[in-house]
């Protein structure tokens, strides 16, 4: 699980990144491709553009030049040099040659000026170059002389002297164009297809022999710039310029690949550069990787630590991130567990000796039914937790059936412990021959003794004289036990209610005084004594049986002429069957004694 | 169930108490502290239980306050089947001057306490209880007590 989610981390960093390095590298490299292309194409036109606007200038002052000398050669039938036959050596024309063209068949060089040096084309041997002359003036052409330098003739003419007169000057534009220095070759052709001069180092007939389809469609030249394939299917980028000359144009021809090598020299180390990047990535992932896994990995240490029980352990909080916080509340987690089971084993402690308390509480209450001499009892106790505060008792003593019935303030184990005070001191009651006030007056100082006054219990202590049928009886603040006669159509005002006896509650006062009251029975009369938690018996509705109810389920059972058995198991019944298996809100206790 | 709570107040140069919740052992223990300068007047209409941890609190109160006349009004049914049952629950120097007598349908389960008033219902010598009165709804309610259990505070 922990390689899992180590690879998980890494594969999501290293997929995002390269996800987005791509994005970004093609974007790029594609942005980056068309701008070079464009910068090539406009780098090129430009070149082209200079070259023959610097060319179209250095002819214009040419001709300006050769204007000034043919007047004053018309003037003073010589040039103005005087005695001097040269020109300077900075001087922009090289040479001046006044061709005499009266037999266009065989002009004659009249006279020349040039300068002295450097000027090593000697053009006066060069019986082409004057029997040329002629041609060039009747196509209005100008002369493109041969040589390592690149010297151009202008020609003007007097027609009627009929002399000419040519000026030779050399062209820097064009040099610097056929220069061997270039990423280009260059080339000076005219739409016809003739290749006047090219770059020096080139074979001659290289480009009719490399570049076979540019004679097949001269027209491409007009294009500016375009794409061209080779004899080899190389792309070349072909750019062109016309000369304003001569119908001729510059042709620069370079080869795609050369000219983006750069581009491709870029992409790849931009590649170069994208690896490094992710394998980067790669390495902050696996450390990442490795720092959330290395935590999760300490917290499950500790939980195995934990399973294993050992539970005093300590998760070491680095940082201030959600792992941190998870191991921060991994160790509050780890307390409150400790805290948790101590309180369980507590808990279940305390729930052993409340099971014992509720073992030996069952010790106190007597057996539910009794049959005595003129008399029957049987009774019925629920509590509302492990240990009750009712309790209920009964025995005979010489002539005398005595009952007891008392509730402590609360319920539970205070209550319960009461109820074992309280059994204690009526068993040391049980054999004294006394009269009920004095035995509860008793049990009440046993109560002081024991609670100190802080916790009390109401109480009833009913005794019937077997042979007079009259029962005395003392109440300490407890519900008033009621007497249902023997007929069976009894309704509730027919209740006699054992009320006359009103005094202070078990453990309020050690000098408390009870007072004794008394009532004579019939024989058939039934006596019902109940604790008040009957009234709170609630239903699923959460709604009490109340005073109403009681007598109501008292009532009915009673009136079916059962025995005190039957009857307390029925009222029992119908409590159970009200109560719906809801929990109790305080002890249910009650029984009735019949008197026979 | 709510906690008790109480309001005091001075009427007619007596101090009026009225309590509101249920009676048990969170009794507010500034009523422990309470010392009526003269006559008090406890209203117990809003009073919906009593456990009995509350009753040792209510005597104990009974006790700080025994000096002053007090006057019970509105006294619901568990406070006067505490009276009638609890000695102590109140002292010799107070009286009930009017409480609820509740009344039942038992085929509509329709309730309806009826509040008896000193002098009218009751007084020295007199209890004139009435067997069943009519209903919000016109039917006829029955006593919901056992009379002779009931009222017997009345007789003491």
């Amino acid at each position: 699980m922990n390689s899992s989610i180590k690879r998980k981390i890494m594969l999501l960093l290293s997929i995002t990144s390269l996800l987005s390095s791509s994005v970004f590298l093609i974007y790029s490299i594609n942005v980056f491709e068309k701008d070079k292309i464009a910068y090539i194409y406009d780098t090129n036109s430009i070149y082209l553009e200079t070259i023959t606007n610097q060319f179209k200038n250095e002819l214009k002052l040419s001709s300006e030049i050769s204007k000034k000398y043919l007047t004053e050669y018309q003037k003073n039938k010589a040039f103005s040099s005087g005695d001097s036959i040269f020109l300077d050596e900075d001087s922009f024309v090289k040479g001046l040659f006044l061709v005499d063209i009266t037999n266009p068949a065989s002009p004659q060089l009249v006279d020349k000026i040039t300068v002295k040096s450097n000027f090593g084309y000697k053009l006066t041997e060069d019986v082409g170059f004057l029997k040329s002359v002629p041609q060039t003036l009747a196509e209005s052409k100008s002369m493109f002389l041969g040589g390592e330098l690149v010297y151009v003739s202008d020609v003007v003419y007097d027609a009627s002297e009929k002399i000419a007169l040519v000026t030779v000057f050399r062209s820097d534009a064009l040099q610097s164009f056929f220069e061997t220095d270039k990423a280009f070759s260059s080339f000076m052709m005219s739409m016809s297809g003739d290749v006047v001069r090219q770059t020096s180092n080139l074979q001659a007939g290289y480009l009719k022999e490399e570049f076979p389809t540019l004679f097949t469609r001269l027209d491409s030249i007009k294009m500016g710039t375009s794409e061209i394939k080779s004899a080899q299917q190389e792309d070349w980028l072909l750019s062109s310029s016309s000369l304003g000359l001569n119908d001729l144009y510059l042709v620069t021809l370079t080869n795609k690949k050369e000219a983006f090598g750069v581009l491709t020299y870029l992409i790849n180390k931009s590649l170069i550069v994208f690896l490094m990047v992710l394998s980067g990535v790669v390495l902050v992932s696996q450390f990442a990787s490795t720092y959330v896994t290395k935590q999760i990995l300490t917290l499950s240490e500790a939980a195995k630590q934990i399973i294993g029980g050992n539970f005093k352990i300590n998760v070491p909080v680095k940082g201030n991130d959600e792992i941190s916080l998870l191991s921060e509340t991994f160790n509050k987690m780890a307390v409150e567990m400790v805290k948790l089971l101590e309180d369980t084993a507590q808990g279940a402690r305390l729930e052993a000796e409340l099971k014992t308390a509720q073992a030996v509480q069952q010790t106190l209450f007597p057996p539910v039914h009794q049959k005595f001499e003129n008399g029957e009892i049987h009774g019925s106790y629920q509590s509302a937790s492990e240990c009750g505060g009712d309790w209920w008792h009964y025995f005979e003593n010489e002539q005398k059936i005595w009952f007891w019935m008392a509730d402590a303030t609360g319920h539970g184990a205070p209550a319960a412990l009461i109820t074992s005070a309280i059994k204690s001191a009526v068993a040391m009651t049980e054999n004294l021959k006394m009269e009920p006030e004095v035995a509860i007056e008793l049990v009440n100082k046993s109560i002081c003794q024991v609670s100190k006054s802080k916790m009390m219990m109401t109480c009833f202590l009913g005794v019937i004289d077997k042979a007079t049928r009259v029962v005395h009886y003392v109440n300490a603040s407890h519900e008033a036990p009621f007497i249902l006669s023997k007929r069976t159509d009894l309704k509730k005002k027919d209740l006699r209610f054992l009320d006359n006896s009103k005094c202070n509650r078990l453990g309020q006062s050690m000098t408390s005084e009870f007072k004794v009251a008394s009532e004579q029975l019939e024989a058939g009369d039934r006596i019902f004594v109940y604790t008040d938690g009957i009234p709170d018996i609630r239903n699923k509705n959460e709604e009490s049986l109340q005073e109403r109810g009681m007598f109501k389920v008292v009532l009915e059972n009673h009136n079916k002429g059962v025995n005190v058995s039957q009857f307390i198991t029925g009222v029992h019944a119908q409590f159970e069957t009200y109560r719906e298996n809801t929990e109790l809100i305080d002890d249910v206790t009650f029984f009735a004694v019949d008197v026979l | 169930m709510s906690k008790l709570q109480f309001t005091q107040s001075n009427e007619n140069g007596k101090t009026v108490l009225t309590l509101n919740g249920q009676i048990d052992e969170s009794f507010p223990q500034e009523l422990h502290g309470l010392k009526p300068a003269g006559d008090m007047v406890i209203n117990l209409d809003q009073v919906k239980m009593i456990n009995s941890l509350g009753i040792r609190e209510w005597i104990k109160f009974m006790g700080t306050v025994s000096a002053a006349k007090i006057e019970f009004v509105k006294a619901p049914k568990i406070f006067i089947d505490q009276v009638n049952m609890v000695q102590g629950f109140i002292t010799p120097n107070c009286k009930i001057t009017s409480f609820y007598v509740p009344y039942f349908n038992e085929d509509s389960n329709a309730e309806k306490n009826v509040l008896y008033s000193q002098g009218k219902e009751f007084g020295e010598g007199f209890l004139n209880v009435a067997g069943s009165v009519k209903g919000e709804d016109g039917s006829e309610l029955e006593l919901d007590v056992v009379e002779q259990k009931y009222f017997k505070f009345l007789k003491n």
